[in-house]
Parts: C-alpha cells; structure tokens; sequence
C-alpha cells in the first residue's frame, strides 16, 4: 500500500515535471517566434520575463496594433483562430498565459 | 546649443542599452524612431523633472530618405501577410510621435522631408517654432536612414534664451567688481587680457567696457538709466 502510494506520487512528480518543461519550452519558442513576428531588433528572450506584462509601459510595450500582429502570429504558427481582438487581449497578457493557451487550443 | 551625434553603422541596441535601458518599446521601432529617441534621450537626460509633461518644447525632425526603410519592409510583407508592425512605422513622422510620447511633450511636433540636409532651412524652421509664443526650446533632429545599417542622425537642442541672448564672441566676464559675476559684450583686441563686468539689475540698462592691459585694475563702465557707475 505504502509502496503503491510512493510509486504514485513518483509518477506525479514526474509528470508535473514533464509538464514544467514542456511549458517551459513553449514559452522560450514563444518568445523567439513572437520577436520575429514582432521585429523586436536586437531584443533576446532574456530581457523577456515569462509573467510580465505584455502591454503598457512596464511590461514589452506593445499596442493594439501589436494584438492583430500577435493574432495572425497565432493562427500562422499554431493554427488557433481568435476572431475576436479582445480575446487576443486576455490571452496575450504575458508569455506564460500566452503559452497556456496555446498548449491547450493549438491544432498543428 | 547641445549637439549630438550617432555614428552611421553604430549598434544600435548597444546605445540603447547604454544610455536608456528601461524602455522595451524601443525594440519595435524602425530605425529611423531608435535613432530620434536615442538622440533626443542623450540632449535631455540630464534634465531635472524630464518627465514631467510639457508643451513649451517642439521637436521637429528632418529627413531626406524619410520612413523609406520601413516601407520597404512593410513592402516586403505584403507578399505574404501586410505586416501591422511595419505599417505603423511607414510614416516619416512617426519618429516625432515616438519622441514626443517618451519624453511626454505635448507641444507641437513637425517632420519635413527636405531634398538634402539644408541648415538655413533647419534654422529657418526652428525659428518658425518659437513664433507661437508656447514654445521655448526646441528639439531639431537630421535623421536620414535609407537603410537599417546606413544613416547621418544629428540632434540640437536650442532655448528661445539661447538665441536671445547677446553673442558670444565678444563675451567677457570678470568676478569682481560692481557686484560680481556678471557679464557684459566688450569687443577686445587680440591678444589683450579683456575683462569687463556689470551685475546688470532687471530693467537697468547695462553696458560695460574697458580694454584691460597686462596688469592694470580692471574697471567697469556701466551705464544705469544714465547714469555712469564706476
């Protein structure tokens, strides 16, 4: 019983390890693709954090014509189409939100 | 005036993170907005209270090849998606605007797109600015990138006081006197030890000369509503 309980949380333990870097990844290819689309010059996924806002003065200072930019970025690389503008807000609120979307709705 | 430069080929990024650093937004401009940004950022960032909104400074840019590095970028795009990020840099204005919202100026703001760089033009233009009566600095920019790896970008800072003020060439100034530390106009001959002084009132009209030589008192000769002062 003890031993079944440990191998259990062995393999939960893993899985939200795999999980972790799997989402850690997805941010890092995030931030590269999104600086490319995004013609961010001389900027590198380091001066990115993963939870800092995306818009406004403190975060990466993109605008709403960022947003349509980001939603055609979406849709090229993931296959995910946000037909509305003011979604596009919510789900690029940071990398990391940005990459829990995506995770979850990609189709290719 | 101040005056800088940035070097034709320089990394931009480099100076960015050199002499600002904290402005994010600076990574999507087009070559043409980092340079007037970083230009106006190395006039002004000395300045107490440099944030602080005003109206009393225009900035106006000069060009010759205008946003044409990012049309051409923008063009490119088109053959695939239309590039927003590009599109809103395909403005020769658009560096005014960039400048104008980091510094937070709120006055006016001209881009002229001239055949070549013409300083009588430039000065012409500044002096156009100061005739509104809002306006007394200005911030004027020759920024001419055909491309993201070539360009001039020259930047000057002039005050409405500057360009009031008496010429400086025949400035002299001496720390003693009536009142000390003040300066007059006094033409001298070449050579000469030239000092003349007067701590000229508000109001008061002021003049003073004297053509010094090699060891003799210095005097002043001032001129108060007529009446001489020694």
């Amino acid at each position: 019983m003890v031993r079944k309980a440990r191998n259990t949380t062995a393999i939960v333990t893993t899985t939200i390890k795999k999980t972790n870097k799997h989402m850690e990844n997805l941010i890092n290819e995030l931030k590269l693709k999104v600086i490319e689309a995004l013609n961010l010059d001389g900027m590198t996924p380091e001066d990115i954090a993963d939870d800092a806002p995306l818009f406004g003065d403190e975060g990466l200072g993109l605008d709403s014509i960022d947003v349509l930019e980001l939603i055609v970025f979406l849709e090229k690389n993931y296959g995910i189409r946000l037909a509305n503008p003011q979604e596009g807000k919510q789900v690029f609120q940071s990398m990391a939100v940005m990459a829990d979307y995506v995770a979850k709705h990609r189709t290719k | 005036m101040k005056t800088v430069q940035i070097p034709s080929g320089m990394d931009l990024t480099a100076l960015y993170r050199q002499q600002m650093g904290d402005y994010p937004k600076f990574f999507k401009m087009d070559t043409a907005s980092k340079l007037g940004v970083l230009l106006a950022e190395m006039l002004v960032q000395d300045e107490p209270d440099r944030f602080q909104p005003r109206q009393d400074r225009a900035v106006l840019v000069f060009s010759r090849s205008g946003s044409l590095a990012d049309d051409t970028h923008f063009a490119a795009s088109m053959e695939d998606f239309p590039s927003p990020a590009h599109f809103v840099y395909t403005l020769p204005n658009t560096v005014t605007g960039e400048i104008a919202i980091r510094n937070k100026y709120q006055g006016e703001t001209s881009a002229f797109v001239l055949e070549a760089f013409d300083p009588g033009e430039v000065m012409n233009q500044i002096v156009l600015a100061f005739q509104d009566k809002v306006t007394r600095s200005v911030l004027a920019l020759w920024i001419d990138a055909p491309s993201d790896e070539e360009w001039t970008a020259q930047g000057w800072l002039i005050d409405l006081e500057e360009l009031l003020a008496p010429p400086q060439e025949h400035h002299c100034c001496h720390g003693g006197g009536h009142g000390g530390g003040c300066c007059g106009r006094h033409h001298h001959a070449e050579s000469e030890e030239h000092h003349c002084c007067h701590h000229g009132e508000e109001g008061e009209e002021h003049h003073c000369c004297h053509h010094g030589e090699e060891g003799e008192e210095h005097h002043c000769h001032c001129h108060d509503n007529n009446k001489e002062n020694e």
